[in-house]
């Protein structure tokens, strides 16, 4: 819930600077009209997107793969666990509780979901989590995007003159701030924001709501404004006419933003001159975030974690960040070698470290060749975290 | 009967399975194999290696099947720790042989790719007198920063002398979780070989 509410902060604090507003998206230079379906279940089942998304033609994962099952129950009281650890984890779990539906992603321009694909982006500020960066090829990010966006059904444009003025009025009218913010846009309300997840019934409505500033390059205004005339999933039905629905689509699609604030870059922080030992950074960090991926297969019958024994598309690692022991046998690199995760790189950063650090670049829209962000999907550790880290292997990685 | 046979799947149905490693906790909390092998682990990081024993000799005093626990897995842990004890209790000639044995096939097993089997079998070189075979290991160990623990500086430290045993020492004692274990025996100078007498 805090680093909800810090992350949608700070998303509301980037949003002040003025300059000149962004341009609207080229259009989709893939026909509207194409010639087949494309099939893509193999690599639905290869990235394992059915381990948190209903995939249309894919069955869900089975329950103890399912990541958002799972969360969902622990908040239902209803997994199998002592009801102290249970309560222990509900006051803790605010990550992965929901997750979009792509059965209705076919609203969505396909060469958006590709680049989505290969550079995520935090879309929805009411969740915890966003896509993982996954290890993805060009072509299979196409691939996807054209499975679930076939792009054979273009609704029509309303024959009607814009009115840019109504559609504001309807934005405001309707509370559409209430769920969703509108980043650099003049009606952008992140007090309304906030407010809104206490009194927003189903509460992932509010948490599933995507931030409209991508409206525009995710979907044509013909699809926006079909959908917010038959909306799908926890978008609830607002009730308007569609001529509205289009006021309110050009308003969306049309109206100025101003550029994000272009975050800080975040630099490997000074080592600490007290003593950390290995008690403190499992607390920490690894035992707290990492450990869910990373873990004892032996102890889990068999799945150590896709960052352990494999899953979303990654090979096998075997990095077990769940011991000490653990974490000093390193993990498996490309090639199928062991390799240190304490090693430095090129500028003397520890490569978990780079790890670690990474993830705030990525959510900075910076990309790092070679170093995936850590934790995969998740808001980036507080630089503190990651400073105790790097203290710990500065001073000989000490019990 | 069939009314029964529906009931009893309904209620398989609703119970909700143990999600992994979602069920990490849980398995290490409620799963008495998973807590049976992780209690005689910590005994064995404490270097209190009689206490690891009785633990695995429990596991198979208590279980029905003469191999152990239900899960290969974890039994395969188990005869680690077993393993182990018996290295570091330094017990009988024939023992010690079986030892080395099991771990080379471990690391076999593992191709190489788990540092840790291959420091096991380095200190089971060390404790039997293949100290060429134990240095080379450390060394491609320490090469690539893959020394898993204290017992394998430890270990190092035996089949050392001057700075890189102080040095190995030292490490070992940042490393250990229970630093009384980073003590050479009184013969660390001799190790002990296959070939010779014991008293």
């Amino acid at each position: 819930m805090l680093r909800c509410v810090v992350a949608v902060a700070i998303a509301g604090l980037g949003c002040g600077e003025r300059s000149a507003p962004e341009p609207a998206p080229a259009p989709d230079p893939i026909p509207v009209a194409v010639p087949a379906r494309v099939d893509a279940v193999d690599l639905v089942t290869k990235y394992e997107c059915h381990r948190c998304h209903d995939v249309p033609g894919v069955a869900a994962a089975p329950r103890d793969k399912h990541c958002v099952a799972c969360h969902q129950q622990i908040h239902a009281g209803t997994f199998a666990a002592e009801p102290a650890v249970l309560a222990r984890w509900q006051a803790r779990i605010t990550s992965l509780r929901w997750a979009p539906s792509l059965g209705s992603a076919d609203r969505l321009r396909r060469t958006w979901i590709r680049d989505f694909l290969l550079a995520p982006h935090d879309l929805r500020p009411g969740l915890v989590a966003q896509m993982p960066r996954l290890s993805m090829p060009t072509g299979d990010a196409a691939r996807l995007a054209a499975y679930l966006a076939p792009g054979d059904r273009e609704p029509p444009l309303a024959a009607v003159a814009v009115d840019l003025v109504r559609g504001e009025a309807l934005y405001r009218g309707l509370g559409c701030a209430r769920c969703h913010r509108f980043t650099g846009a003049a009606v952008d309300d992140a007090a309304a924001h906030l407010a809104g997840r206490t009194h927003t019934t189903p509460l992932a409505a509010w948490a599933l709501a995507p931030d409209l500033r991508h409206a525009r390059a995710r979907m044509t205004p013909a699809h926006l404004g079909a959908w917010i005339t038959e909306p799908r999933g926890a978008m609830p039905r607002l009730g308007v006419t569609p001529e509205d629905a289009h006021q309110l689509a050009m308003f969306v699609a049309t109206a100025p933003l101003v550029a994000a604030a272009p975050r800080r870059p975040v630099t490997r922080p000074p080592r600490l001159a007290r003593k950390v030992t290995w008690g403190e950074v499992e607390r920490r960090v690894f035992r707290r975030v990492c450990w869910h991926c990373h873990a004892v297969p032996d102890f889990a019958r068999g799945d150590g974690g896709p960052g352990t024994t494999g899953g979303f598309g990654f090979p096998a690692r075997e990095l077990d960040l769940s011991s000490y022991e653990g974490i000093s046998a390193g993990s498996l690199d490309d090639h199928g070698e062991r390799r240190s995760v304490f090693s430095p790189l090129a500028d003397g950063t520890p490569r978990l470290v780079a790890h670690l650090l990474a993830r705030h670049a990525e959510q900075a829209g910076e990309v790092i060749d070679g170093i995936r962000g850590m934790p995969l999907g998740l808001p980036a550790l507080p630089i503190e975290d990651i400073q105790v880290v790097d203290s710990w292997i500065e001073q000989g990685r000490p019990q | 009967m069939s009314r029964l046979v529906l009931l009893v799947a309904l209620l398989i149905a609703a119970t909700p399975s143990l999600g992994f490693p979602c069920g990490n906790e849980v398995e290490r909390t409620k799963n008495e194999e998973v807590r049976l092998v992780i209690k005689a682990e910590r005994y064995l990081e404490k270097g209190m290696y009689k206490r690891a024993r009785a633990v695995v000799r429990s596991a198979h005093r208590n279980h029905s099947l003469q191999v152990g626990l239900r899960d290969p897995r974890l039994n395969r842990r188990l005869d680690d720790v077993r393993a182990l004890v018996a290295l570091r209790l330094e017990l009988d000639r024939d023992t010690l042989a079986g030892v080395v044995e099991y771990l080379e096939g471990r690391s076999e097993a593992a191709r190489g790719t788990n540092p840790r089997f291959r420091a096991w079998l380095a200190e089971a070189y060390a404790v039997t007198g293949k100290l060429d075979e134990a240095r080379a290991i450390f060394a491609e160990l320490q090469e690539l920063d893959l020394m898993p623990d204290a017992f394998a500086y430890l270990a190092l430290a035996r089949i050392s002398s001057g700075s890189v045993r102080q040095e190995a020492l030292t490490l070992c004692t940042r490393r250990a979780k229970a630093k009384a274990i980073c003590r050479l025996p009184a013969d660390a100078a001799k190790p002990r070989s296959l070939n010779a007498a014991r008293d």
